[in-house]
């Protein structure tokens, strides 16, 4: 199954064929893993968002027409789940006037000292892209998680390639900015 | 992406997006989605099902109850005699001078009486319930009742005198 195309596996797959369907899955969870990650920052939620992704894609294959790439297709579906499950969270939050989300931050290792300070420096800059407005962090992560390129970006997005780069490049002067100022 | 590849502050920012948006799925596989996506199909089947019984059903009362009403006989002694035609006196309208005594009348001649049958056919040999007598509760007396007087307190009222009155008022 390595060498078979998407779009092989694609045809495969619609046809009936379960291994075909598992190639999918084995080949893209990855990439649609993280583009749930880069909208939900939450591994739980983004793997829960990845199942549900691949459900829909199993139950929708034979809509899927190949006009784009399978990962776009897949990644767009993760993304729209996404923003769902995100708005879902935010109006449980209005509700029940819940804490955000807590950041996820890497454990300490060996050496405390030097962990705790490398882990507050890495807390401070997470921090920074949880605060960028939505549109610009969304970008950043999509395109940092490295799966799409600027144009499936777009694409999934649904706005153009240009504004893709804009945003990326945006995003990081602001960081940089932000993080230069503090380190004054 | 990196612009300045050697700034300490660009490392940190891709080290901190490394790490948000890296990693892979744990618990998943095509197998596992292929059976997920079975089950939900399954169990969204009795839902389906129970929502059309309860349609069906629905719809079957309510023709039910739209149908013209069938008079059987339930084993009555005596059958109830078709009432008699009804004439509504009140002042017709002008668009329908005689028109509604008429029709009230023709309609309940039309309407088939019930005819007699034998006694009881339908419930013979079945068990017939026993009702229990019922003791009729304590009749409420008025005369058990004791009324308390009813007390109405004294109300002084001072007599008017002429010199409560203002030299204003009695000026006046």
């Amino acid at each position: 199954m390595e060498r078979v195309t998407d779009e092989e596996l694609v045809r495969l797959a619609q046809n009936g064929d379960p291994a075909a369907f598992d190639e999918i899955v084995e080949r893209h969870k990855g990439a649609v893993f993280r583009a749930a990650l880069s909208a939900l920052r939450n591994r739980e939620d983004a793997e829960d968002v990845t199942q549900e992704t691949f459900i829909t894609a199993y139950r929708k294959l034979d809509t899927f027409r190949g006009e784009s790439r399978l990962r776009t297709w897949l990644s767009r579906i993760a993304w729209n789940r996404s923003m769902d499950h995100r708005r879902r969270a935010r109006f449980r939050r209005f509700l029940h006037l819940d804490a955000p989300d807590a950041v996820e931050l890497p454990s300490l290792t060996a050496d405390p000292e030097r962990a705790t300070l490398a882990a507050s420096a890495h807390a401070r800059v997470r921090r920074e892209i949880d605060r960028l407005p939505e549109n610009l962090r969304d970008t950043l992560l999509l395109a940092s998680a490295g799966d799409l390129d600027y144009a499936s970006i777009a694409e999934m997005l649904d706005v153009r390639e240009g504004t893709v780069k804009s945003r990326v490049f945006e995003a990081r002067a602001l960081l940089r900015s932000t993080l230069k100022d503090a380190a004054r | 992406m990196n612009i300045e590849e050697n700034d300490p502050v660009d490392r940190a920012i891709d080290e901190a997006l490394a790490s948000m948006v890296g990693g892979e799925p744990r618990r998943l596989s095509g197998a596992s989605i292929r059976q997920a996506a079975g089950e939900s199909r399954r169990s969204s089947l009795p839902m389906w099902l129970a929502a059309a019984a309860g349609l069906i059903v629905a719809l079957a009362l309510a023709l039910k109850g739209h149908a013209p009403v069938l008079e059987t006989s339930v084993g009555v002694a005596q059958a109830v005699p078709s009432p008699a035609p009804v004439e509504v006196r009140s002042t017709p309208s002008p668009e329908s001078t005689q028109a509604l005594p008429t029709t009230l009348a023709l309609a309940a001649a039309s309407r088939p009486s019930v005819v007699p049958t034998t006694t009881e056919p339908v419930y013979e040999g079945l068990p017939r319930l026993a009702i229990a007598s019922i003791d009729l509760p304590e009749p409420l007396r008025p005369a058990r009742i004791d009324a308390d007087p009813l007390q109405v307190p004294r109300i002084e009222i001072a007599p008017l005198a002429v010199s409560s009155l203002s030299n204003e008022q009695e000026h006046k």
